[in-house]
């Protein structure tokens, strides 16, 4: 009876392709494209009786985060690219699934997620089911670094080696890809949300001052780089200093944040070496020619790319829109479903 | 610009500056045969479009190229992927289906529904003991129910043999005359208008009324031919309004893929979506608002002129015709 009622409903369901990042989510309908793109941040409030309503989801809770009552908490349920807290997740989800579908109740679509590598099977069963509980028929999950190269455009399907490194908020995927499989890859739990952490630590060391992890974002998105890039630019930072406890104004300069995200951009660096030596030699020779790919949102930290160059001493390109790679690439495997389906795993 | 233009501009570039293969090489990492090929333009040994679309930027950036004369050359040079044969063929039918159905497709889907709920309503009225007794009862209350959804196709059709067989002929005629008036107000209301469409509308008063004089002589056989009759009517009648009133016609011609969504003056929303070289016609009667999610990427005719937008690739744009 069930089955007949998802089949029924899933008849006024648009499938979904969701990139479930610790950052940002990002919701692919098939058939439309993109449709929404919004922080990974709920806003849960508490009221008398002990029970929780979820007050705003998306870009409206980011802007709650840290500025919250003591009744409210702003959350970020994915933490290290997996679920955190998975009652936040299910209600996050079942809110932008529900936005997608104009709000529609009753909805029962076919969902396409992406999870990194080398997760635990815990983990993917989280995934599973809080996809299921916010009201998914059939949840198929997709791994990152073959999202991100099907949404890069890359020939994965031929006999010769793609190298993809997909640096996301929580984790950076390196991952080497031939015939459609996964060759080698590896999961460092290191991204941009490290960043912003190195960023806080660096300014409360050296100027006694703290700032929020939205402000330390803000640094690192408008000055912050790894490699010199020849101008140094400034940024005016508010926060609040320890000692005094007045919120104040300091300038912090680009080379002072290249400095405080270096051991971050290190591990980065470290994860496609390590990737490099464990590639089989065939492989490796393709991958001297064409290089490496960027994807995700830490390629667009400045001067990554140069850095790594000088690294590894091979090209690297850095896709047209990293934000969206990994959405477009499940999205496109749901649009073809019977034909990526072996790039699904369970 | 094709690569070989591209090629040419990037090799004078580089002698301008002064720089050799090595430096370039040292630089960008990116291999000496594949500097040679983009500079000869010998598409067949670089590598596969996204990299050599990167090889190129990272070049031309090195050299301090203008940047978006290096983007606009690459975007024709490599158009998209998605422009493969096969894959426009399959979006095309893909199209093609989503238009045949745009608006059918809610109607039937309402339809289902309706279907659903009238027969679960019969289902539950059945199923009530002592039905015989209550007949009387039952069937002006099971009328309205079914007469409500006058603009859906199946409940009606459904309706109607489900309730028909159980009653003897007598009972059967007596909510005949009652539903009757039912479908035969909704034609006069229509004739009122009449103005708008003088032609359509006879039609379905017409065989209304010859319907309803054979009606009661013949037992419940005539039912379910009863009822198609003035529903196709008012639909026909629907759909060639807006031929006879059509104002002015606005084509749609996709560069890039483009959502879009059409609201005619005083009509319901309408949302399509195009792939590249994909073409849509939308006719309208008074006025239509043309909402565009890529205003860069289309060109539009409104009555054999071209329409100019001012828009980048990407931008979302409102147009109102006329």
């Amino acid at each position: 009876m069930a089955k007949i009622l998802d089949t029924v409903l899933g008849y006024f369901s648009n499938d979904l392709a969701i990139d479930l990042g610790t950052a940002n989510t990002l919701v692919y309908v098939k058939g439309r494209g993109i449709m929404l793109r919004e922080p990974s941040v709920v806003a849960v409030k508490k009221d008398a009786r002990g029970g929780n309503k979820v007050l705003a989801v998306g870009a409206e809770a980011k802007r709650m985060l840290g500025r919250t009552p003591g009744n409210i908490v702003a959350i970020r349920p994915m933490k290290d690219g997996v679920i955190a807290d998975f009652e936040v997740t299910e209600a996050m989800l079942r809110h932008f699934i529900a936005k997608v579908h104009n709000s529609r109740r009753l909805v029962r679509p076919r969902i396409i997620i992406c999870v990194p590598t080398g997760i635990t099977q815990v983990e993917k069963r989280a995934v599973k089911e809080s996809a299921q509980s916010a009201g998914a028929r059939e949840v198929y999950l997709i791994e990152e670094p073959m999202a991100a190269a099907i949404g890069a455009n890359l020939p994965i399907t031929e006999p010769t080696s793609n190298m993809v490194v997909d640096i996301g908020g929580g984790t950076t995927e390196v991952a080497v890809i031939s015939l459609s499989g996964i060759v080698y890859s590896k999961s460092v739990r290191v991204g941009g949300d490290k960043m912003d952490e190195a960023i806080m630590q660096y300014v409360k060391r050296k100027y006694n001052m703290l700032i929020g992890e939205s402000t330390a974002e803000q640094i690192k998105i408008q000055i912050g780089s790894a490699y010199p890039t020849g101008d140094n630019e400034e940024m005016e930072v508010k926060g609040r200093d320890l000692v005094s406890g007045i919120p104040q104004n300091i300038m912090i300069t680009s080379e002072e944040v290249r400095k405080a995200i270096s051991e971050q951009v290190e591990a980065i660096v470290q994860g496609v070496r390590i990737a490099l030596e464990q590639t089989p030699p065939e492989l490796a020779a393709d991958i001297v020619d064409r290089g490496i790919v960027l994807t995700g949102g830490g390629a667009l930290l400045k001067g990554l790319d140069q850095l790594l160059r000088e690294e590894t001493h091979l090209p690297i390109v850095v896709v047209e829109d990293p934000l969206s790679a990994v959405v477009l690439g499940s999205g496109k495997a749901l649009e073809h479903i019977d034909l990526y389906k072996e790039v699904t795993i369970d | 610009m094709d690569l070989r233009e591209l090629g040419e501009m990037l090799r004078q570039r580089r002698e301008e500056t002064g720089l050799t293969f090595d430096e370039i090489v040292e630089r960008t990492k990116i291999s000496r045969r594949n500097l040679q090929s983009i500079e000869e333009a010998r598409r067949d040994e670089l590598p596969h479009a996204v990299y050599s679309k990167g090889f190129i930027r990272n070049y031309a950036s090195v050299l301090g190229a203008d940047m978006r004369v290096v983007n606009k050359a690459l975007a024709e040079i490599f158009p998209e992927e998605e422009d493969s044969e096969d894959a426009i063929a399959e979006v095309q039918r893909d199209l093609r289906l989503h238009r045949a159905d745009g608006r059918g497709m809610r109607l039937f889907k309402a339809g289902v529904l309706l279907a659903l709920l009238v027969s679960a309503v019969i289902a539950v009225i059945l199923m009530l003991p002592g039905r015989k007794e209550r007949g009387a009862n039952g069937q002006p209350s099971a009328a309205p129910a079914v007469s409500a959804p006058a603009e859906a196709v199946r409940p009606k059709g459904e309706a109607k043999p489900a309730e028909k067989p159980l009653e003897t002929p007598k009972p059967a005629e007596a909510p005949k005359p009652e539903e009757k008036p039912v479908p035969a107000p909704a034609p006069e209301e229509q004739s009122k208008p009449a103005a708008q469409a003088p032609v359509q509308v006879p039609a379905p008063s017409a065989p209304a009324p010859s319907v309803a004089a054979a009606a009661p002589a013949e037992t419940a056989a005539p039912a379910p031919v009863q009822e198609p009759a003035p529903k196709i009517a008012p639909g026909s009648v629907e759909q060639a309004a807006p031929a006879l009133a059509k104002a002015g016609s606005v084509q749609i011609v996709a560069k890039e893929a483009c959502w879009l969504e059409a609201v005619p003056g005083g009509g319901e929303a309408q949302e399509f979506f195009l792939r590249p070289g994909e073409k849509l016609t939308i006719d309208y009667a008074s006025s239509l608002e043309l909402r565009v999610g890529n205003g860069g990427g289309i060109s539009v005719t409104h009555n054999g002129k071209p329409v100019k937008i001012d828009a980048r690739s990407g931008e979302v744009k409102t147009l109102t015709f006329p």
